[in-house]
């Protein structure tokens, strides 16, 4: 049982915008500033450096060591601010960190992964000097931008409050009505294949935000019941922990039948990672690999799956259900299938996504991704005559608030994240979920000792900064297109337009 | 007759040169030797020296996860990671660093690469990253995810399977031989490969119950008891003394190749054309068919399937001779073996997708054998000091592991379009999304930007 430092932070203390501060000295940065032994201490630069890269504490001899993250680099030489050009002894250096070069991948960039840690920190977009919204992996989002209309004016975020972001999640007549005040809500990520101070946090922030976060496959743990206006329970076809309390008390449950980055193969936690504490939970052994099997056994057809729906709706009458599928061919029909059956969400999980163990090969390989699916879904359903009775969420590969605004321009009305939250309580995307221990930041782990290292108020906060962020950039996109709500977005490829590449990433590409 | 379930012995054969990914660097005029990266790093990069604990000894860079916990953790920020040029730029256009990497690890413990996180690659592309394989959301009754996969079956056939007794053999027909993976191993492209490597191999086909492919030189090589295992590519004018071999290929020259007499000559053998996608056209086919050989033994040589381009015009041709005899209502009576552009796993599948019955590994297996780059050892005659090879178990066992964990990958695929068997994947496209179709599909209605504009607008 972990019990809070404090009471979770009440909704509008979250979303004051509490600094959420890296948890380790030391930043992964862009930028190296380095200030060598001639230093005189003089002060001028932290003087002249209006990113706050340079500073003397209160009462101190010495400056500061420099706060290389907040430098933008390159881009400061032409400034007049440039300190390295103020300095009377020359002691300031700036160059490319090294270490940046082995963060990230084409589709998470190093650019993406520092971004996200600074909105996670701060609650807003970085100022100048990292690419924060597109990635580098040649296709799909990364080539898609808008088209805004020539304006003039500038967008202060903070001043565009009357932009509307709320999504309602119920479309059907009848049925609770909830309504989120941002268009998206956080994945499943189940006990086991993240630590419990995780979901903690994912659950404080959903809270705070009044939008949801999923227990996912493996159980819901005790520590989420006072959250639970704002867990979704999904039931998965390992239907580990599924009872019926779990089902009544959720306002939203979600039927699992594939995840985008194993579709069609179910999940699947290794041995290692099933500690006592998880098998309980799951009601299995500990220390046994478990896969969830796919698909479900008890569905073979539409009517099938419509049974589960009623099944679902038996134990708890007033609860919205989503379907969660992955994204092959016909996704369309299965889109449709889903709304006869009398869900109110289709969520479609595309394969880039995914935070659990995968098999390499089916993350790429199987499936295809969101940005294909959304579409197809949105015109099919369209033209079934049937687009405004079903919520169209989309995850698997939704990286930024630019992603989430065009997915939804290519016509899903909101978003899953599931990685990004994770780089927000600190995941360099190494990789080694699974292996040994775990996750050796804590995040992807159920080790009793790595998993401390997330405080859950501190996860909270820094996904809430996110969200925050992410709130503003969704708003200023909005405002540059001169739509006044998020509802207006949806479906609107008119605004898109395609880019050329950037940058051919055919030839060597290091994925690490 | 009893049962026997296909199994692939797997066991450990590690690298004996793994790939370092990064160089983990100490500044040591910064080292407090305070020892906090020993504890950070959770895979024992960091240690104290043996001989005075004092002080801290050289990281052990192969290990490292590039996880950054010990550069965010060291007090006095003396650690960081850069990028291995020896890693980063290893390989060729083909074999990139990554995948290199892949078939090391797939070879050294024989499982499947699982990965936690997402996908880390780039979006598509051509060739084959423009592919995607589809997958059943509900399935079949039959269909058992991945309890059920042992039921998946991967056997495929080599030779015809004739609608018709046909008596050109000069005597009864004989069966297609059924291999229990679609996997042949081939060291015959481009030269004779080194003694240790023949060895491997050839055992290692042993060991699957498959065939290697060697070229004529290395044949006396070949002990008696392999023999069965083994298909001999002829060298020009060859055609007697191979009646023990499992069976022969030609290569298809326009207008050469004496296919009948070889048939003639051997008919209970496999016989095999082998078209490199150079020379192929529909001419190659017809022959093939004329002579009534088992196998189209379609191939590309390293250089030609270097670039995006190559990869291209390999898969367009294979399309096209999967087209061609398909057209010609003869698809069953002869089987397609594709090899060449296989480095990874997933162009097992998508190869089978295009139109082959089964593929041939090639250059990834002197990957298998650290042999780095492949290429260029390929290329250049030689092969690095440590070779040939002497540790032929060692060897064998990396081949085992690799197809093995090939297998396993393929049968992931499988199982999630719920299918069960792989010869039904054989050319049927529907179960691909190709991109360029997809996008055109996705995307039909949005606004192409020239391609003069900057990079991204603000
Ligand atoms: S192991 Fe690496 S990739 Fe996985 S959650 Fe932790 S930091 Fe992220
Ligand atoms: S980066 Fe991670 S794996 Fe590499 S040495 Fe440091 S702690 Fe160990």
């Amino acid at each position: 049982m972990i019990t809070l430092d404090k009471d979770p932070p009440h909704v509008e203390e979250l979303k004051r915008l509490l600094p959420g501060p890296q948890a380790y000295r030391a930043y992964i940065s862009k930028w190296l500033v380095n200030v060598n032994d001639a230093c005189i201490d003089c002060g001028i630069c932290a003087e002249v450096c209006p990113f706050g890269v340079h500073e003397r504490k209160e009462g101190h001899l010495h400056l500061s060591a420099p706060k290389s993250q907040r430098c933008i680099g390159e881009a400061c030489e032409t400034e007049d601010f440039y300190c390295v050009k103020h300095c009377p002894v020359d002691a300031i250096t700036i160059e490319k960190n090294p270490l940046a070069e082995v963060l990230g991948n084409p589709r998470w960039t190093n650019e993406l992964i520092m971004a996200t840690w600074v909105m996670s920190e701060t609650g807003k977009a970085p100022e100048r000097g990292l690419e924060y919204r597109i990635g580098r992996a040649g296709g799909g989002f990364d080539l898609l931008d808008f088209e805004f209309p020539p304006s003039k004016r500038r967008f202060d975020p903070d001043s565009l409050t009357g932009i509307d972001t709320s999504l309602p999640l119920n479309r059907r007549g009848k049925g609770a009505k909830i309504e989120i005040p941002i268009p998206w809500y956080g994945g499943g990520m189940s006990f086991g294949s993240v630590s419990l101070q995780i979901m903690l946090a994912r659950a404080i922030a959903a809270t705070a935000w009044n939008t949801f976060t999923s227990t996912g496959e493996g159980g819901y743990p005790e520590e989420l019941v006072p959250y639970k206006d704002h867990v979704i329970t999904q039931v998965a076809t390992g239907m580990f922990g599924v009872r019926e309390e779990t089902v009544q008390r959720a306002r939203l449950v979600e039927i699992k039948y594939a995840q985008g980055a194993k579709p069609g193969l179910g999940g699947h936690l290794l041995g290692d990672k099933n500690t006592p504490v998880v098998a309980k939970m799951r009601e299995t052994v500990a220390g046994t690999s478990l896969f969830s099997p796919f698909p479900f056994h008890s569905v073979y057809s539409v009517e099938d799956h419509r049974k589960h729906v009623d099944w679902i709706r038996a134990m708890n009458p007033t609860a919205l259900v989503s379907v969660k599928v992955s994204t092959p061919t016909d996704v369309d029909m299965v889109a449709v299938g889903c709304y006869y059956a009398g869900v109110n969400i289709v969520h479609l999980d595309g394969g880039y996504g995914g935070t659990g163990a995968a098999p390499d090969i089916s993350k790429k390989n199987i499936a295809m991704p969101i940005e294909y699916a959304v579409p197809k879904v949105h015109k099919f359903l369209e033209k079934e005559g049937i687009r405004d009775e079903v919520l169209l969420m989309a995850s698997g590969g939704i990286r930024t608030a630019w992603d989430a605004a065009k997915a939804i321009a290519l016509g899903a009305d909101g978003v899953i994240l599931g990685t990004a939250e994770l780089i927000a309580v600190g995941c360099v995307l190494c990789g080694n979920c699974e292996s040994g221990r775990g996750c050796p930041w804590g995040i992807t782990t159920t080790d009793p000792e790595l998993s401390q290292l997330i405080p859950p108020e501190w996860g909270a906060q820094r996904i809430s900064n996110m969200y925050r962020a992410w709130q503003l950039q969704l708003r200023e996109v909005l405002a540059r297109l001169n739509l006044d709500s998020v509802r207006d977005l949806r479906g609107r490829t008119d605004l898109l337009v395609r880019i050329p590449d950037p940058s051919s990433v055919s030839g060597k590409v290091a994925k690490w | 007759m009893t049962f026997k379930r296909y199994h692939i012995p797997i066991a450990p054969a590690p690298s004996r040169r793994p790939w370092t990914r990064v160089n983990v660097h100490r500044d040591l005029s910064r080292c407090l030797n305070c020892g906090t990266c020993i504890d950070s790093c959770l895979y024992g990069v960091h240690d104290r020296r043996d001989a005075d604990t004092r002080f801290m000894e050289e990281p052990e860079d192969h290990l490292c996860r590039v996880c950054f916990r010990c550069v965010a953790e060291c007090p006095v920020n003396a650690l960081s990671l850069e990028p291995n040029v020896e890693f980063t730029e290893a390989g060729n256009g083909l074999f990139k660093p990554e995948v290199l990497r892949t078939i090391a690890n797939e070879a050294e413990g024989g499982r499947i690469p699982v990965t936690g996180a997402c996908y880390r690659g780039p979006f598509g592309g051509q060739g084959f990253d423009g592919m995607w394989t589809d997958m059943s959301e509900i399935v079949r009754p039959t269909r058992d995810g991945i309890h059920g996969r042992e039921y998946i079956s991967t056997s495929v056939d080599v030779g015809a399977r004739p609608t018709f007794l046909d008596f050109r053999r000069g005597g009864p027909w004989t069966p297609p031989r059924e291999l229990p993976v679609p996997f042949v191993l081939d060291v015959a492209n481009p030269g004779a490969p080194p003694a240790g490597i023949l060895a491997s191999v050839v055992k290692a086909a042993k060991a699957l119950d498959t065939y290697a492919i060697v070229p004529a030189r290395s044949w006396p090589a070949v002990g008696a008891d392999l023999q069965g295992h083994v298909i001999v590519r002829l060298s020009e004018g060859e055609t007697t003394g191979f009646e023990k071999t499992a069976g022969v290929e030609a290569t298809y020259r326009h207008g050469g190749a004496d296919l009948v007499g070889l048939r003639r000559s051997l008919p209970h053998s496999i016989v095999s054309l082998r078209v490199p996608v150079t020379a192929y056209d529909r001419d190659a086919v017809d022959m093939a068919l004329e002579a009534g050989v088992d196998l189209i033994h379609y191939t590309a040589d390293w250089k030609d399937v270097d670039s995006i381009d190559g990869v291209n015009t390999y898969i367009a041709t294979l399309r096209d001779l999967h087209g061609y005899l398909v057209d010609r209502a003869v698809r069953d009576t002869i089987t397609v073996l594709a090899s060449g552009p296989i480095a990874a796993a997933e162009h097992v599948p998508k190869t089978i997708i295009l139109g082959a019955d089964l593929v041939g590994v090639d250059l990834a297996l002197y990957g298998v054998m650290e042999c780095v780059p492949p290429n260029h050892a390929l290329h250049l005659g030689r092969f690095p000091e440590d070779f040939p090879l002497s540790d032929v178990p060692w060897g064998t066992q990396r081949v085992v592991n690799l197809m093995n964990a090939w297998r396993d990958q393929l049968l992931e695929i499988l199982g999630a379009m719920g299918m069960r068997e792989v010869r039904r994947l054989r050319g049927d496209m529907g179960r691909a999304i190709f991109q360029d179709e997809a996008e055109r599909e996705a995307f039909a209605d949005i606004k192409v930007l020239a391609p003069a504009k900057e990079v991204v607008a603000r």
